[in-house]
């Protein structure tokens, strides 16, 4: 699958001042209409690479290196992800974002609709509606008169993913999108995902530990550890042939869950 | 201790609050004893001076030098507004975490409480009590705490409604812990956010208003005078000798200033969960 | 099987759990939501029991009712062969532990890991008593000496998980009730803790609750397992039975879902 990297990280490298660096020597692209995971342990900065991709990292974090960033028109644009105020019109429109725990960020004195609505000029109920059925929600009425309380876990999940898509945006970082929810709701998630970007040629960026979904979901892959990029390539290769330590550990606790055996334990 | 004070000196709101109350502290502690020139002696070839080298604030109607004065005043109007304060913010957390924790009946007793006391306007319940002659130090902290008492116990007893809710208090009465211990140990040490920054405001408030008792003559009597009671004294002549007046007036504005950026500042590191 | 006593330790029967119909600004809810309907189970000393079923099936409510911090509106629940109800639950709390799944929230952020270990010893032991017993609890959670003194927010997801279990062991508790514990951590930690718990059951002799969504754990760590949906309890077998026998069609998707090999 090669298609034009519409975003690529190059040597980027984030630290905080005073201590030892939070991202190492960061480079990789993402092709459009690909789907690309990062997985790695707590602590990896992975967090950290989804706040500097979107320019959000705070100003006492000293940052070198850029990214490059094509757009619909063709056009690239570099940016430089300590500036923050640059990505002003990237984020939403362009690079989209879905936390982990999306019915924490939801408004609970307010119904659903009302909150994706609010999103669009002129409150347009339409475009809310039509979003709604995008993300697959067969009773599109019923969710948008819904409070967040009264979603279930992988129902607030999806309205978050309504709300990151709502302005559009042509590339996708969702940061441990399926944690909190149980498998089923988990498998449905990243087929949706997968559909939307068949439909619609959705870049995605995806943080997750969940191996179980990778390698079905993902088309390349990217390991971190300590900050830095340890293996990236395309998933089904670097699941096949890890060649990091920290890779193939995961691997083996994957297998071993699979065949239901007590995997070794890591350190 | 100094991980706290570093957090809290980082603020600019507390650091601007600590630097403004510092000399108004120091003026407290030492009292009219530090002044060349002692408060409460009269010279009464010297009256109504205007501020100069020798009397850096002027001299008042009897004589005194109104900068020793004031130095001494800090002293009845900081530790009148600072005792009552602690005494209200004490009693109404002890109230509010009660009501809050056992709910029930001691809950609507303990709010019926709050309602009755904030109908009645807190000034005005301090001059019935001087109207009724008592007009010392001990009656003006009580009263004072008496009818101040029904915001912390508000706020506290909320903020206990929330914490009681969350999985650490739930784990401790797994745990088999008792209710006190609880209510000592997980709950109220999370409550201390809120009372800190709570009691520097009022802090502020009440000095308004013992500054006001004592304006309207009723307070602190002479020759000691906080500086409301000075500021009482400028009445008699504020454009010829404005310096009786406006000095007590700007510390007063001052100090108040003070408390109010060292409560925000604590209020701002609570919400950020520093604190 | 050893010598198992008359009854199991825990038993659960036609257990109902009602959300009530409430009004918010008048927007009436005229149905209670059954959370557990009719759930009826037994859990013998010594086993590991897994209720496994998606968010919302109930799951969590059970913890909660056989804690006592909601009152079932129907059915009966017995430990150790005496009825636990509101009233009674007060003295088996040393002997049921619960382990959330949010580790940090369930402990108190203003409390020192040493202190909040110690609580769930009896009061009257002497301080250096209580240091000791708990820097040797944290030794078998796998927690360092140095952490005695520190924070909750100084500590990872995994460690504080840790803390927990060793609070969970400092009372006494032979049951504990698992919610979910691992699945908030990274896989590498999970794998630890897994670990840690087969141990310390090995070791204690520990009775185990353990509620999850995820097969692929629940299959390693436990014996028998009853598989929960919407409230009901729809499946239940051993291990290894359900994994080669699924009966219902739900089963047979998380098997899938968790991409066990039969």
């Amino acid at each position: 699958m090669s298609h034009p990297p519409i975003l690529s990280v190059n040597n980027l490298n984030v630290a905080l001042p005073g201590a030892r660096g939070i991202l190492s020597d960061i480079n990789f692209v993402l092709p459009a209409g690909s789907t690309t995971a990062i997985i790695g342990e707590s602590g990896c900065g992975k967090t950290t690479l989804c706040k500097a991709l979107l320019g959000l990292l705070g100003r006492k974090f000293s940052v070198s290196g850029n990214i490059t960033i094509g757009s619909r028109d063709g056009l690239n644009t570099t940016l430089n992800p300590g500036d923050s105020d640059s990505f002003c019109n990237l984020r939403g429109t362009q690079i989209g974002l879905l936390f982990q725990e999306t019915p924490l960020t939801l408004n609970p004195v307010l119904r659903v609709g009302r909150q994706i609505s609010d999103l669009f000029a002129s409150s347009d109920r339409r475009a809310a509606l039509q979003l709604l059925e995008l993300v697959g929600f067969p009773e599109t009425e019923r969710i948008y008169r819904a409070y967040p309380h009264e979603l279930s876990g992988g129902q607030a999940q999806r309205v978050g993913l309504a709300l990151a898509l709502a302005g559009r945006p042509e590339i996708l970082i969702v940061d441990e999108p399926a944690t909190a929810l149980d498998s089923i709701a988990r498998q449905d998630f990243f087929k949706l995902l997968r559909k939307l970007q068949i439909e619609s040629g959705l870049t995605i960026l995806m943080v997750t530990h969940d191996l179980h979904t990778l390698a079905v979901a993902a088309d390349r892959l990217i390991v971190m550890f300590a900050g830095r990029i340890v293996e990236q390539g395309d998933c089904q290769s670097v699941l096949e042939h890890p060649a990091h330590p920290y890779t193939r550990s995961l691997l083996q606790i994957e297998r071993a869950f699979r065949n239901g055996q007590w995997p070794e334990e890591m350190h | 201790m100094s991980r706290i004070f570093r957090t809290v000196w980082k603020n600019q709101n507390c650091r601007w609050g600590l630097i403004i109350l510092l000399p108004v502290f120091f003026a407290g502690l030492a009292g009219g004893s530090l002044t060349p020139i002692d408060p409460i002696s009269q010279n009464l070839d010297q009256i109504l001076q205007a501020p100069s080298g020798r009397y850096l604030c002027g001299t008042d109607f009897y004589g005194r030098d109104l900068f020793s004065r004031l130095v001494d005043g800090s002293r009845i109007t900081l530790g009148l507004s600072l005792s009552a304060a602690l005494l209200a913010v004490l009693g109404g957390a002890l109230l509010g975490l009660t009501a809050g924790f056992l709910r029930g009946w001691i809950d609507r007793l303990i709010m019926r409480a709050v309602d009755v006391f904030m109908g009645f306007p807190r000034l005005f319940a301090v001059l019935l009590i001087a109207g009724f002659g008592r007009t010392d130090y001990g009656a003006t902290v009580t009263v004072l705490a008496l009818f101040s008492w029904m915001e912390t116990a508000r706020l506290v007893r909320a903020e206990t409604l929330t914490i009681r809710e969350a999985l650490y208090v739930k784990s401790a009465t797994a745990l088999g812990l008792t209710k006190w211990r609880i209510a000592r140990t997980y709950i109220f040490p999370n409550l201390l956010g809120t009372v800190i920054t709570n009691l520097t405001l009022l802090i502020g408030t009440l000095i308004i208003i013992e500054s006001s008792l004592s304006f309207l003559g009723f307070g602190t009597q002479e020759p000691t005078a906080s500086w409301g009671a000075i500021l009482n004294q400028g009445r008699l002549d504020p454009i010829g000798a404005w310096w009786i007046a406006v000095f007590p007036g700007l510390l007063i504005v001052i100090t108040v200033i003070g408390f109010n950026l060292l409560g925000d500042g604590l209020r701002q590191l609570h919400d950020e969960s520093k604190l | 099987m050893e010598n198992q006593s008359a009854h199991p330790l825990l038993s659960v029967k036609n257990l109902i759990v009602e959300y009530p119909p409430h009004s918010f600004f008048g927007r009436v809810k005229p149905v209670s939501r059954r959370a557990v309907d009719q759930v009826s189970f037994e859990v013998v000393k010594g086993e590991t029991l897994a209720l496994v079923g998606e968010s919302g099936s109930g799951k969590t409510s059970i913890t909660m009712a056989i804690l006592g911090f909601v009152t079932p509106t129907g059915g009966k629940m017995e430990f150790d062969g005496v009825e636990l109800n509101e009233m009674t639950i007060a003295k088996f709390r040393s002997r049921i532990q619960p382990i959330f799944q949010d580790a940090g929230a369930a402990l108190n952020p203003q409390m020192k890991i040493g202190r909040a270990i110690g609580d769930g010893f009896p009061p009257g032991l002497p301080a250096d008593q209580k240091r000791i017993r708990a820097l040797e609890l944290m030794k078998n959670a796998g927690l360092a000496e140095n952490y005695y003194d520190a924070y909750p927010r100084q500590l990872s997801g995994g460690q504080k998980q840790r803390v927990c279990l060793a609070r969970a062991l400092a009372v006494g508790a032979g049951m504990l009730i698992l919610d979910e514990p691992f699945s908030a951590q990274d896989i590498s930690i999970q794998v630890q803790l897994m670990h840690l718990l087969r141990d310390l059951k090995a070791a204690l002799g520990l009775t185990l609750l353990l509620i999850s969504h995820d097969l692929t754990t629940v299959r390693l760590l436990a014996d028998r397992i009853l598989v929960m949906r919407a409230g009901k309890i729809i499946e239940s077998g051993t291990i290894a039975d359900i994994i080669s026998r699924p009966q219902t069609d739900y089963a047979r998707e998380l098997i899938r879902q968790a991409g066990i090999k039969p």
